[in-house]
Formats: structure tokens, C-alpha cells, sequence
């Protein structure tokens, strides 16, 4: 019954009406075939009715014929007056064109009747033969003899039993006819029995396949529809259960419903989170202007402060020499803090044009590595390349930025000197620059801001120039160009930085 | 946390920074009468340049990080703490609400210094005493701190 119902349930909408109508109409059909069979019963009895009505005439007109003969014989046999033979003759006559055979034929339809119709006919042929013509035969010779033969009652006897057996003829016929009648009254009530039964049971059903197409079709529909005015109200998360109650089609609108909300949510996320990274792109940017006006105040402080107190107040020389130095250094950072700015700027706004040309990073490395070899005296630089060129394609003005920031940090941030190693290499289909010092490290609690914006470490406490920007424009740099940057450290062991570009294509 | 006076705590020592600065602090601290003044400020040219502004009648204390300034502020007491707001690691604004749960307003003042010109009202509220804008004038510096340590304007 559940399976039968939950096959029902995955019917479609137009199958199902198909399948309420079909039952609808087989329930009137059959309906009207009891009707039908009830009125060709009743049209039966009436036909029975009248063919016993037709024998009951014959019989009539037969027992009248039986009696014409009767009362003719002894009528001429008491007077022998001619006469009294007409209704014989006639009667005799109606006899023999075919009365007894034609009621034979009309009781032939009950074996029962026929086998007495038979023994009637017999008896009356019998009669008119043996009796009637035989005692006709003897009162034309000997009418007296034929007076006694009647005396006898031989006639009344003969008729007598005819009569009798007419009579029961009748009776049978007559109950026959009653009990067709009844059988078809029976017939007729329970055809309007089941009629009424029918008509019942067909509205009853016409209502229940109502209710029914309201609850699986209407109320679906419904919820679709309330769901929909949800969506219209902006609550896009709503959905619809695709497995509740409903036909096909109405699943089929349940699933469209949910992947139109679906994509709708999803448009709606897409522009929520466009519009979260719109701002805080926003937000990043004010707060760069906001920290660059404080970085630049720095600096500034430090010129503007060491200038007034040369300008009011009486300084040794040797004091007057140390604030200008503070002051050229000071003015100097500025300045690079700028270039610096500009070029995060022009990074981020994605407006840096680099160039697109094929070079050999190892040559580059070597020509850096000579630049930053005079500038300290403490510091010993050990530059390894490969006997082979490191093809790569980019800016090479922009790359050699980077390999000097890199060798620039390293000597920087090894104030008490040690060995700098510089590496370039072929590492498969990658070129790896490598910058190594024996310096200050970075702790492993501040190695995540390397690359950050202004991040410069102990910097500042240890005196140590810089804008804190150098390796972020560098990570920009290399990335742009395809490349990853990246560093190992460890304090008070140094620290080892390296960027992989990809190899160009070779020599071509 | 809350020991006051000697001995000192381990920590101190170490760290040779913070040794040293303790060092040069301690004489003026236990005899001399001239007031002590902590410059917090990650900036070693800006450290150098308040000294001079302010001339040979105080003892300097240097801490170039917060956490430095509040160990420094709770062992020796100065009169005067200027603070820097951007520190690395601390801030200085956590420096200033540490300090002002844990050190009363009339014994250290604390004089807010500060590229971010529009954030005085936020150190005031914090507990600030006065704030002063970097870049700053000589003149400014000098007059706010004496006024600050209640001395005559000179």
C-alpha cells in the first residue's frame, strides 16, 4: 500500500489526472452496463409477458375449437339434423390449416410446455380421429348406436380430460410468466440498487480526486509560491524541501526554485564579498597615507629638530658635525622613503610598466655584488654563479632593485661583519638567486611581518637605516615577474634569502 | 611585578640594553635632584635630539620598546615618561593604560609624543598628560615638560 503510494507520489501531475479519470470513467462505465443489462431484462420479461399472452389466445382459441367439435357430434348425433355440423365442419377445418402446429411452436420455447402442448395436440387429434369422425360415421348408418355411444359420455369424458389438460397447460404458462416478471422486477431494483451505488460512489470519488489534486498539486504550488514571495522579500537563503509531497512537475519547479535562489545567493555573495575586498582595499589604502605621513614625520622631526638647534643655540663643532650627519642621514631616508612609496604605490595600483627583455641574472648578480664589495670593510662577499648564463625574462633594472635590497639587508643586518654569500643557480626549470649572512637573524615571533609594510625588525633601536618597504616592493617585484621570495633565519645565526624566477626559454 | 626597591629582579640584567640603561639610570635616581625623565621612543636620532632639546637638568632613561619603558617606569619611578605611540612590539597606548592602572598621575606624568597629530585626544583620554606633535619645536618640547614637572619656566 506505502509502495503503491509513494509510486503514486512520483507520478507526474498530467499522468496522475489520467489515471483519476480513467478510474472515474470505468466506475460510470460499469455503472451504466447494470443499467444497460437491467433494462434489456426488464424489455425480456415484457416480451415473456406478451408471448404468454400469445400462447394463452392460442390456447383459448384452441379449447373453442375442441368444444365447436363437441357440441357439433352431438348435436347432429340427439337430432340428426345436418345443421348442427357447421361449427364441426368449420372447426375441423381451422384445425387441420396448421392451429396445432403453430401451437406447438409457440409452446416450444419451455421443453416442459412443449412435451404438454405435444400431448394436447395428440389428445385432440385423437379425439376428432377416433371419436368425433368414427361416431359421425356410425350415427349416418345407425343413429341410434350412435346416441348410445354418446349416452355413455364417452365425448363429455374425452373433452373433459382435453380440458383439464388446457388448464394445466395455462397454469404453467401463467406461472412462467409470473416468475419472468418477478425475475425482472428483482433485476430492475437491484439495477437501481447499484445505480444509486454507483452514482454515489462516483461523486464520492469525483470529490476525493478534488481534495486530492488540492493537497498534491495546490498546496506544492502553494508553498512554491510563498517561497517565491520570500525570495522577491530579499531572504535569499530560502528553500524548498524537493522531497515533500507533489507530482513530477511540482518537483520539477521545487528543484528549478531552489537553483534559481541557489544562483541568485550565490550573485548576491559574489557581490557582498566584491564590495568587503572593495573596502578594505579602502581601508588599506588610508592607512597607508595615514602611515607614510607618520613615517615621513620621523624623519622630518629629526631634520627639522637638529636644524633649529643649530640655528639657536651655541654647539661645539664636533656636536655641530654629529647633527648635521643626523640631518644628511635623515633627509637621505626621506628621500628613499618616497622613491619607496611611490614604487609600492605604483605596484599596487598595478601601473609599474616592466620591461620584457631576456637577461642573465647571473651576470646581474655578479655586477651588484661588485657594487655592494668596496662599501664595507667588515663584511667579506662570497659571489658563486654557474660557468652557464641564468636566462630570464623581465625588468632587469627592477631585478637588479631586488638582488641590491636583498645584498643590502645582508650587510645591514650583519653589523659586525661576517661572510655574505651570494648564489645563483640553475635549480630544474628555475633560476635561484641566494643571498646568506652571518648577522642579526630574525626571531621566529616577528618572521611573518618580514615582508610587511614598514616592518624593519630591531631596526630602529639598533640604529639601522631604512624605510621597512624594501622587501615588500622586492616581493612585488619578483612576483611580478613570476617568481617566489622567500627567507630562512634564525636569531643571532643570520639569515639566508632567495627568489626563484622562471627560466626563459633558452638563448632565443 | 609589584617588588619595589632593590633587589632587583633577574630580569633586569638579563638583557645588556636594558643592564646598561638601569646603570645610567640608578645614580641620578638615588642621589642627585635632578628629575628623572624616561624617553620611550624607537627612534634613536629622536631619543638623542629630546635629550639635547632638553638640556643637562634631568637623567635620561632610554627604553626603544614598550615593554622596556614599563619594566624601566616600575624599578625606578621617573618623574617624567615620553612616550612614543609607535613602538614595536607594545603600544604605546598600552604602555600609557598599563601604566596609569599601576602608577598614580602626581608621581609619573607622562608627556604623549606622536606622529599621529590627531591622536591627542585618544592619549589624553588614555591618561596622558600632555601630548606633543612630532615634528616639534625646541621651545614647544621644553616648555610643556617643565610645566608638566611643575618647575618655573626658565
Amino acid at each position: 500500500m506505502s509502495s503503491l503510494g509513494h509510486r503514486l507520489k512520483s507520478l507526474s501531475l498530467a499522468l496522475r489526472m489520467i489515471v483519476a479519470s480513467a478510474v472515474l470513467a470505468a466506475l460510470v462505465a460499469s455503472v451504466f452496463a447494470v443499467l444497460i443489462n437491467a433494462v434489456s431484462g426488464l424489455n425480456d420479461a415484457t416480451r415473456r409477458e406478451a408471448h404468454a399472452k400469445d400462447v394463452t389466445a392460442a390456447t383459448l382459441r384452441l379449447e373453442k375449437l375442441v368444444l365447436d367439435l363437441e357440441t357439433g357430434v352431438r348435436g347432429y348425433i340427439l337430432t340428426g339434423e345436418d345443421g348442427f355440423l357447421k361449427p364441426y365442419r368449420e372447426a375441423r377445418q381451422e384445425l387441420d390449416s396448421g392451429r396445432l402446429q403453430e401451437f406447438e411452436r409457440l409452446a416450444s420455447t419451455n421443453p416442459e410446455q412443449a412435451r404438454r402442448a405435444r400431448n394436447l395436440t395428440t389428445a385432440i387429434r385423437q379425439y376428432e380421429q377416433d371419436y368425433a369422425v368414427n361416431l359421425l360415421n356410425i350415427a349416418r348408418a345407425n343413429p341410434p348406436a350412435a346416441r348410445d355411444f354418446v349416452a355413455r359420455e364417452e365425448g363429455q369424458r374425452r373433452t373433459d380430460e382435453i380440458r383439464g389438460q388446457f388448464t394445466n397447460f395455462l397454469a404453467a404458462e401463467n406461472a412462467l410468466a409470473a416468475a419472468s416478471a418477478g425475475s425482472a422486477d428483482r433485476q430492475a431494483d437491484r439495477a437501481v440498487a447499484l445505480a444509486i451505488a454507483g452514482l454515489i460512489a462516483s461523486t464520492m470519488l469525483i470529490i476525493l480526486f478534488g481534495i486530492y489534486l488540492a493537497r498534491s498539486t495546490a498546496r506544492p504550488v502553494r508553498g512554491v509560491a510563498q517561497a517565491a514571495t520570500r525570495l522577491a522579500g530579499g531572504d535569499l537563503s530560502t528553500r524548498l524541501d524537493e522531497k515533500g509531497p507533489g507530482p513530477g512537475e511540482v518537483g520539477e519547479l521545487k528543484v528549478a526554485f531552489n537553483q534559481m535562489a541557489e544562483q541568485l545567493e550565490r550573485g548576491r555573495a559574489e557581490l557582498e564579498s566584491q564590495n568587503e575586498r572593495l573596502r578594505e582595499s579602502e581601508r588599506l589604502k588610508s592607512e597607508l597615507v595615514s602611515i607614510v605621513s607618520h613615517e615621513l614625520r620621523t624623519p622630518l622631526a629629526s631634520v627639522l629638530g637638529f636644524t633649529s638647534l643649530l640655528l639657536t643655540r651655541e654647539v661645539s663643532p664636533e656636536e655641530q658635525r654629529r647633527y648635521l650627519e643626523i640631518i644628511d642621514a635623515q633627509g637621505r631616508r626621506l628621500s628613499s622613503l618616497l622613491n619607496d612609496f611611490l614604487d609600492i604605490e605604483r605596484l599596487e595600483e598595478g601601473q609599474l610598466k616592466l620591461a620584457r627583455e631576456l637577461f642573465d641574472m647571473g651576470t646581474l648578480v655578479g655586477e651588484q655584488a661588485q657594487l655592494f664589495a668596496g662599501q664595507s670593510e667588515k663584511h667579506k662577499l662570497d659571489v658563486v654563479l654557474p660557468p652557464r648564463p641564468l636566462p630570464v625574462r623581465g625588468d632587469p633594472d627592477r631585478m637588479a632593485q631586488v638582488v641590491a635590497n636583498l645584498l643590502s639587508n645582508a650587510i645591514k643586518y650583519s653589523p659586525d661583519g661576517g661572510t655574505v654569500e651570494v648564489v645563483g643557480e640553475r635549480e630544474d626549470d628555475r633560476v635561484r638567486v641566494s643571498v646568506r649572512d652571518e648577522g642579526l637573524g630574525i626571531a621566529d615571533d616577528l618572521q611573518e611581518q618580514v615582508f610587511g609594510k614598514f616592518f624593519r625588525g630591531d631596526a630602529p633601536a639598533s640604529g639601522i637605516a631604512g624605510t621597512g618597504l624594501g622587501l615588500t616592493i622586492a616581493r612585488s617585484l619578483v612576483e611580478a615577474h613570476g617568481g617566489t621570495i622567500s627567507f630562512e633565519s634564525a636569531t643571532g645565526e643570520g639569515s639566508v634569502f632567495w627568489l626563484e624566477l622562471p627560466i626563459a626559454a633558452n638563448d632565443r | 611585578m609589584g617588588g619595589s626597591g632593590s633587589p632587583l629582579p633577574p630580569s633586569i640584567y638579563s638583557e645588556p640594553s636594558r643592564f646598561l640603561a638601569t646603570l645610567r639610570a640608578f645614580p641620578s635616581v638615588q642621589t642627585g635632584p635632578a628629575k628623572t625623565i624616561l624617553i620611550c621612543e624607537d627612534d634613536r636620532n629622536l631619543r638623542q635630539l629630546v635629550r639635547v632639546v632638553l638640556g643637562d637638568g634631568y637623567r635620561f632613561v632610554e627604553a626603544d620598546t614598550g615593554r622596556e619603558a614599563l619594566d624601566l617606569a616600575y624599578k625606578l619611578r621617573p618623574d617624567l615618561i615620553i612616550l612614543d605611540l609607535m613602538l614595536p612590539g607594545a603600544s604605546g597606548f598600552d604602555v600609557l593604560t598599563e601604566l596609569r592602572a599601576k602608577l598614580p598621575g602626581d608621581e609619573t606624568r607622562v608627556i604623549v609624543m606622536s606622529a599621529w597629530g590627531h591622536a591627542d585626544e585618544a592619549a589624553l583620554n588614555a591618561g596622558a598628560d600632555r601630548f606633543v606633535a612630532k615634528p616639534f619645536e625646541a621651545d614647544e618640547l621644553t616648555s610643556v615638560v617643565s610645566e608638566v614637572l611643575g618647575e618655573a619656566r626658565g
